[in-house]
C-alpha cells in the first residue's frame, strides 16, 4: 500500500480479518512489527499472523486455549508492501499460500477431502 | 412468499432463546409456578433481543462483520479470548443438553432405548447439517420449530383467564417467594439473551449475502417477527401450563409432560404435533449451538468460514462443527441431565453476555463504520437499557441459582 492516509492502527488495523487477492479469509492481524528508533519517524514493517504472534498478548490462565494452531506455522510475517488495500478488511495482493498465509486450512482441508462429499 | 422463506434466519435464531430444552421446560415450570405473573418478563426480553438482533444484522449487512469479529476488534485479544472461551462453554454445554432433548424427543416417537437413540440424534444433526446449504437448514428446522404454535391453540381452546393474562403482562409480585419469583425472571430473561442467539444470526447475515439498503428492512422484519413468534410460542407455554398444571399441582420436569399438555385440550393430533415440534426445535437449537461455535472460532483466529461453502472450502470450519456435535454427544452418553446442562451453562453465561453485547452496541452506534446506518436516538436508547438489563442478569443469575439450589427453594 503506497498511498499516504492517516490511520489509527490499534483500531483499524489490529485484530482485523486478513483476506488474499482471492478473497480467502487467511487469518488475522494478530501484532504489527514497527521499524524505527528514538526520534525518527515509526513506519510499519510488517503484519504478523499466528499462534506466535499472539502468544504476548494472551492472558495466562487462558493460554492453553488461546492459540490452537492446526498446522499454521507459529508466526507469519507478512510484508507491508503485499498489503493492497485496509477497508473492512486487510487485502493482500497475492495468494495467501505465496505468503505462508492459510496453511491451517490447507492441512485441514486435505484430511477432510477424504470424506466423500466435501 | 419469498419473504416468508426469508424471514427464516430470525426464527431458527429465536428457537435457541425461547423454545430449546431448557427454555420448553422453564417456560413450563414458570407457568406451573406463578401462573401468568411472569408473562412480562418474556416480553421484556424479547424486546431486548430484537433490538440486539437488529443491531448486529445491520452490522452484518453494512460492514460485513459478524459478531466475533466486532468481539476480537472491540476488545482486544485478551478480552475477547476469554469471552471466546465463555461463549465456547456456554455453545457447547447447550449443544449436549440439545442433543439430549433430542433423544428424549425420539424416545417418545420410537420407543427405543435413550443412548443409542443419543447416537441416532448426533447423526441426524451431522448429515443435516453436511448436506443441506444454509437456507433449507433454516427453513426446515425453524418452519418446522413453529409446530409449537399447537401451544398456542392449546391456550386459546382452555379459555384462559383473560384478565389475570393481562395483568400478567404487567410486572408485579404475588408470591411469597420472592426469592424464587426473582430467579425465574432473571432465568427468563437470561436464556432470552443467550448469547450464541446474537452469533448465530449475525453470521446468518453474511450466509444469506445480505447488502443494504435493500436487506436492512429485511434485517429488521426478522428480526422483529422472528423473535416475536419465539416469545409467542414461550407464552403459551407458560398460559398452557398455568391452566392445567397449576391447579393440579404438577411440577413439569419432563419434555414429555409438557408435551402432554397439548393434548388435553387439542387431543392425540395435540400431542404428536407438539412432540414433531420439540424434534424439530431442539434440532434447530442443536445446529445454531454448533454452528455458533465454529463461527465464532473462525472469525475469532481468522479463519475461512461459511456453511455456503462446500465442507472443504472451510475446512477449520467445518472440523469445529463436527467437533461440537462430538463432544455433546460424549457429555450426554455419560447420562447426565440435559437440563441440569443448560442450568449450568448459565454460569458460564454472566461472562459471555455483557462481554457480547457492549461491542455490538459499540459499532452499531459507530458512524464512522456504519455511515449513516449508525444506530440513531431510539436504538442507542434502547442499546443502552437493555445493556443495564443484561448487567443485572450476569451479576445476579449465579448468586440466585445458589440462592434457590436452580429454583427447587
Amino acid at each position: 500500500m503506497s498511498e499516504r492516509r492517516e490511520m489509527d492502527l490499534a483500531v483499524r488495523l489490529l485484530d482485523q480479518q486478513i483476506v488474499d487477492w482471492a478473497g480467502r479469509r487467511c487469518g488475522n492481524v494478530d501484532d504489527i512489527a514497527i521499524d524505527g528508533e528514538p526520534g525518527k519517524a515509526a513506519t510499519v514493517k510488517a503484519l504478523l499472523v499466528g499462534p506466535g504472534a499472539t502468544q504476548r498478548r494472551r492472558p495466562r490462565l487462558l493460554g492453553f486455549f488461546a492459540g490452537p494452531s492446526f498446522g499454521d506455522a507459529s508466526e507469519v510475517e507478512v510484508p507491508w508492501s503485499e498489503i493492497e488495500d485496509v477497508t473492512q478488511v486487510v487485502k493482500l495482493k497475492k495468494e495467501a499460500g505465496e505468503l505462508g498465509l492459510g496453511a491451517g486450512d490447507d492441512a485441514a482441508a486435505r484430511w477432510l477431502r477424504r470424506i466423500p462429499g466435501s | 412468499m419469498t419473504k416468508v422463506f426469508q424471514i427464516a434466519l430470525g426464527i431458527l435464531a429465536a428457537i435457541g432463546g425461547f423454545v430449546d430444552i431448557g427454555d420448553i421446560v422453564f417456560n413450563a415450570t414458570a407457568g406451573a409456578t406463578f401462573g401468568y405473573q411472569l408473562i412480562w418478563a418474556v416480553v421484556v426480553g424479547a424486546l431486548g433481543i430484537m433490538v440486539y438482533s437488529e443491531m448486529c444484522g445491520r452490522v452484518a449487512t453494512v460492514a460485513k462483520r459478524p459478531v466475533f469479529d466486532v468481539v476480537r476488534e472491540r476488545l482486544g485479544y485478551k478480552v475477547g479470548v476469554t469471552t471466546l472461551c465463555a461463549s465456547q462453554f456456554v455453545n457447547a454445554m447447550t449443544c449436549a443438553a440439545e442433543v439430549g432433548g433430542l433423544a428424549i424427543v425420539l424416545r417418545y416417537l420410537f420407543g427405543l432405548p435413550y443412548r443409542p437413540l443419543i447416537v441416532l440424534a448426533v447423526l441426524i444433526l451431522l448429515l443435516s447439517v453436511w448436506a443441506l446449504p444454509f437456507e433449507w437448514i433454516e427453513r426446515i428446522f425453524g418452519f418446522g420449530g413453529l409446530l409449537l404454535i399447537v401451544f398456542a391453540v392449546a391456550a386459546l381452546k382452555l379459555d384462559p383467564n383473560w384478565g389475570a393474562l393481562g395483568h400478567g403482562f404487567v410486572p408485579h409480585i404475588d408470591t411469597p417467594s420472592p426469592v424464587i419469583w426473582a430467579y425465574f425472571v432473571i432465568g427468563l430473561l437470561g436464556a432470552t439473551f443467550m448469547p450464541y442467539e446474537v452469533y448465530f444470526y449475525s453470521s446468518g447475515g453474511v450466509e444469506d449475502g445480505w447488502v443494504p439498503p435493500h436487506d436492512l428492512k429485511l434485517n429488521k422484519l426478522t428480526a422483529i417477527v422472528g423473535y416475536g413468534l419465539g416469545a409467542v410460542l414461550s407464552i403459551s407455554i407458560m398460559v398452557v401450563a398455568a391452566e392445567l398444571f397449576v391447579p393440579k399441582g404438577i411440577e413439569p420436569g419432563f419434555l414429555g409432560t409438557v408435551a402432554l399438555a397439548a393434548q388435553t385440550p387439542v387431543g392425540e393430533a395435540g400431542l404428536l404435533l407438539a412432540i414433531l415440534g420439540m424434534f424439530f426445535a431442539i434440532s434447530g437449537a442443536a445446529i445454531d449451538t454448533a454452528l455458533a461455535g465454529a463461527y465464532n472460532m473462525a472469525q475469532f483466529f481468522g479463519w475461512e468460514w461459511g456453511k455456503y461453502r462446500k465442507p472443504s472450502g472451510a475446512p477449520r470450519f467445518t472440523l469445529t462443527w463436527i467437533g461440537f456435535f462430538l463432544l455433546a454427544f460424549l457429555v450426554v452418553i455419560t447420562g447426565v441431565d440435559p437440563i441440569f446442562v443448560t442450568e449450568l451453562s448459565v454460569i458460564f453465561s454472566v461472562v459471555a453476555l455483557p462481554l457480547t453485547y457492549v461491542p455490538i452496541l459499540l459499532v452499531a452506534g459507530d458512524s464512522s463504520y456504519m455511515g449513516e446506518h449508525a444506530n440513531g436516538r431510539l436504538a442507542s436508547t434502547l442499546g443502552w437499557f437493555y445493556l443495564v438489563v443484561i448487567a443485572i442478569v450476569s451479576v445476579a443469575a449465579v448468586p440466585l441459582l445458589v440462592l434457590t439450589n436452580m429454583g427447587e427453594g
